[in-house]
């Protein structure tokens, strides 16, 4: 049961089991010996650096929980099901790293991961040393280069010593305590993090928010409060607009800020690196971050004021038949193309910056962009029509298609490839258009179930 | 009319209850006659129950002849005629002794005892009225 | 007096579980309805149903006359709503709040709500997320009574408040039933609220209105009998609910008194007794 709190969360759990699944078929992929066995290394490290994080955050709930003092054997039960999920995160790397001397030492390097960072969520502050740690002007390929033998051989000697220290700080880990407030806020995010939820901070205690968060979201929700105490009339659209904002919908700015800071940093590498190819990986890391916060945390929030809305919907503003439903259509209308405008416009402004634009990646752009807004449409519609919650289906669904995309996208600025000249593609297109209007039309009647 | 106590969870509907308060008010005097009866709305609002169910009361009241609706003045306590105020007390008398007939009964008390009881009763309480 | 609600044959189901059963029901201008009903058993997901809020998938619901899925305007202005739970925008405060309210309706009273703000010691300026949720079911009740409303429909008002503030909305609830013509409707499984205030009963059971009717005869009809007979007597007791037979005595609860049949068993030398039940033994005794 206590493992089962302890690794609580299928987002998680995926990734890990995905990261020691790909060392596993690394093996049989890899024609290259060398290769293959340093690709099963990084992906043990990374799998089990997502377990251990997920794991120490849980772990600090646990041994602050109020029921510690009051279940029998918790301890007892808590010491055990740490000790086996350690031995058993090792597994893999017993299994995969076929060297010895290797295999000993990145365990040890594992074991000596995960004291680390349940160090690290215990007392925060020491974070400051990693980043100082990770900021030294030392390079790590000179350390490997130089030292990598002494390393493997001092990791390999060590690990009993490394594992029997392990072991007496789990004996221990009743004494460790953490600080009340920062319990309260790690225990928001890991709950957050368990569904995939990006708003978890909406059921909290706005009092609770750091200062720096309440100042943020209130220069956004001023616009409104403002809009409200005004004698203007306020159309359908904007009171809707009001009613779908929370603690974490995209500040109104974010769009001009992402924009600008995207450029900036462009700018700047272009300016000190001449020969700066990164731009594309600038480009993807904004997109995504757009996409992925003005589309699934919009979806949260709605998704949490649903029956508000409803009631909303019930008022007599919109005791025209459909007047509601359509009102909140064309105000998530109006965010999709406010959101892929966004996208758009960064990623041309950030590729003028390197080079020309062609008319090949504008369409291209364009068209990915109506495939984005036709699926997630349809998702959010779908999703909030359907009787029971499907909320966790409908994230497991914009995820999943924004993998797809951003594979063709790769493929195609790869090979330079025009998306409209393969016919898989523009089908799937059609198709998505073609559900997203069938879906919208299905819901001018009644948006929520 | 403030002295009127409701006890809204008993078994009791609450329009009884105001019903047979009234009633006794009068028929003992406490109310005399052409004294005016609050609104059924200040009844209702000071009583915190809900005014169909004094209305109801203030009719069943008007009905037995303990009330009058006067124009302009609302409900006021009616005349009460010797006849009438005697049958009251018979009623009310009564029905309280029906009760504790009920009671004895359920108790398994049998009839002679009981007369002997009140006997005993009405005795002790002369009896303690005499000393004072 | 004109219908304000009628219900026809409405059914609702979650998944396959069958909430609401061919549940038919009239309101009448005027009354204060306590509706009761155990916790799940559908209050909720009926007034929800009534407002439009829940879809209704059979059956047909009529609110002053008009099907409830096309009402007016007009007629919309005229209903006020407290949800069981509080969904309210955090991020606004109560004055706030209140203005993003009004501009839903065509007609508001600033002075009703200014009124309610100070009566209920309610802090403006407060921010939604701050309130208790007992404070916060001031605020929705309030936000209610904005439009003054000829129809009321509250799910569970009373739930969050403390014993004072409880007394406090139940006198508001006496001052509106006092203005001619509201009706209001008001779910809830504390039967000590509907005592007061009511003066209809409906008890919800098993997706249908099992029982409606005032709360006098309510209380007047279910009622606990006692009978004193010969030991091994069988009595055929008419409305019986529930009964318990002990040597010579019967105990036994019924869902009305048949006076006539009472008046016959002086002639078989059976002597009863009528005990009155409160409320809640009553409602206990309808959805045992």
């Amino acid at each position: 049961m206590i493992l089962k709190i302890l690794t609580h969360g299928w987002l998680d759990r995926f990734f890990v089991l995905l990261f020691w699944l790909g060392g596993f078929s690394g093996q049989f992929w890899l024609d290259d010996p060398q290769k293959a066995f340093l690709m099963s290394v990084i992906t043990i490290i990374t799998a089990n650096f997502i377990l251990y994080f997920r794991v120490s955050m849980r772990l600090v709930l646990l041994t602050n929980a109020d029921f510690r003092s009051v279940l029998p054997n918790y301890y007892r039960l808590l010491k055990r099901s740490l000790v086996t999920l350690l031995v058993v995160s090792l597994l893999p790397a017993l299994t995969l790293i076929s060297q010895p001397m290797v295999m000993l030492s990145v365990m040890s390097l594992l074991l000596i991961l995960a004291v680390l960072l349940v160090a690290l969520t215990y007392q925060p502050k020491l974070y400051f040393l990693v980043i100082a740690l990770l900021l030294m002007p030392v390079s790590i390929e000179e350390i490997a280069i130089q030292w990598g033998d002494l390393l493997i051989n001092v990791g390999s000697f060590s690990l009993p010593l490394i594992a029997l220290l392990s072991y007496v700080l789990i004996q221990h880990i009743e004494r460790f305590k953490s600080n009340r407030k920062y319990i309260e806020r790690m225990l928001l995010v890991s709950s957050g993090s368990s569904s995939m939820d990006l708003v978890s901070i909406e059921e909290t205690n706005y009092n609770a928010q750091p200062a720096w968060r309440r100042w943020l979201s209130n220069s956004h929700f001023d616009y409104y409060r403002s809009m409200l105490r005004s004698d203007k009339a306020m159309n359908k659209l904007q009171l809707i607009e009001v009613a779908c904002q929370g603690l974490s919908s995209l500040h109104r700015y974010s769009y001009f800020v992402a924009i600008a800071v995207a450029l900036i940093i462009a700018l700047v590498s272009k300016a000190l690196f001449p020969s700066f190819e990164q731009i594309s990986l600038i480009m993807a890391l904004l997109s995504i971050a757009l996409i992925v916060l003005g589309n699934i945390a919009p979806f949260q929030i709605i998704s949490k004021r649903r029956a508000q809305l409803k009631q909303l919907a019930s008022l007599p503003l919109f005791a025209k038949e459909k007047s509601f439903s359509t009102s909140f259509i064309s105000y998530l209308f109006k965010q999709q193309l406010k959101l892929y405008g966004t996208v758009i416009l960064a990623n041309l402004l950030l590729m003028g910056v390197q080079q020309q634009i062609s008319s090949v990646v504008i369409i291209n752009m364009l068209l990915v962009c109506v495939f984005f807004m036709a699926t997630s449409m349809l998702i959010m519609l779908s999703a909030w029509r359907s009787q029971t919650n499907h909320d966790n289906s409908a994230i497991a669904g914009f995820l999943g298609i924004f993998v797809v995309m951003s594979i063709t996208v790769m493929i195609g600025v790869e090979n330079n490839l025009a998306l409209w000249t393969s016919q898989l593609f523009l089908t799937a297109v059609f198709v998505a258009v073609g559900l997203a209007i069938a879906k919208i039309s299905q819901c001018r009647n009644r948006v929520f179930a | 009319m403030q002295s009127l106590n409701i006890s809204p969870s008993s078994g009791i509907p609450i329009y009884k209850q105001v019903l047979s308060q009234v009633e006794r008010m009068i028929i003992n005097g406490h109310l005399s006659c052409g004294e005016t009866l609050p609104s059924v709305r200040q009844l209702a609002s000071t009583l915190q129950v809900n005014p169909m169910t004094i209305s109801k009361a203030y009719g069943l009241l008007e009905e037995r002849g303990y009330l009058t609706r006067l124009r302009g003045r609302g409900m006021v306590v009616a005349e009460q005629t010797q006849t009438v105020s005697e049958q009251g007390k018979v009623a009310m008398l009564s029905e309280m002794i029906d009760q504790l007939i009920n009671e004895a009964s359920l108790m398994g008390v049998d009839q002679e005892s009981l007369l002997r009881l009140m006997n005993q009763r009405i005795k002790d309480s002369t009896n303690s009225t005499d000393e004072e | 007096m004109s219908q304000v609600i009628s219900i026809n044959n409405l059914s609702k189901a979650y998944k396959k579980q069958q909430v609401l059963n061919n549940l038919s029901w009239e309101i009448r201008a005027g009354d204060v309805i306590g509706l009761l009903g155990k916790n799940g058993a559908g209050k909720s997901t009926l007034l929800k149903s009534i407002l439009n809020i829940e879809v209704v998938e059979q059956g047909t619901i009529e609110i002053f006359g008009e099907n409830n899925q096309q009402l007016s305007c007009t007629n919309k202005n005229k209903i006020g709503y407290v949800p069981q739970e509080n969904d309210e925008i955090p991020w606004l405060s109560i004055n706030d709040l209140v203005t993003l309210r009004k501009r839903f309706y065509d007609q508001w009273s600033d002075e009703k709500v200014a009124g309610l703000m100070q009566r209920w010691d309610i802090d403006g300026s407060k921010q939604v997320s701050e309130l208790s949720p007992g404070q916060m079911q001031k605020v929705l009740i309030m936000l209610a009574l904005g439009p003054l409303p000829q129809l009321l429909i509250l799910d569970e008002p009373a739930a969050a408040l403390d014993p004072i503030a409880r007394r406090e909305f139940l006198k508001e609830l006496v001052e509106l039933a006092c203005e001619e013509e509201i009706s209001i409707i008001f779910s809830t499984h504390i039967t000590s609220d509907i005592e007061r205030v009511a003066n209809k009963v409906a008890v919800l059971d098993k997706g249908k209105i099992c029982y409606f009717d005032e709360l006098d005869n309510f209380k007047e009809s279910v009622v606990n009998l006692s009978f004193t007979h010969t030991k091994g007597q069988a009595l055929a007791i008419p409305h019986l609910l529930r009964s318990e037979c002990q040597g010579n005595q019967t105990h036994c609860v019924v869902s009305a008194v048949d006076q006539s049949w009472l008046d016959q068993l002086a002639s078989q030398d059976v002597s009863y007794h009528i005990n009155q039940l409160g409320l809640e033994d009553i409602f206990m005794e309808l959805t045992r």
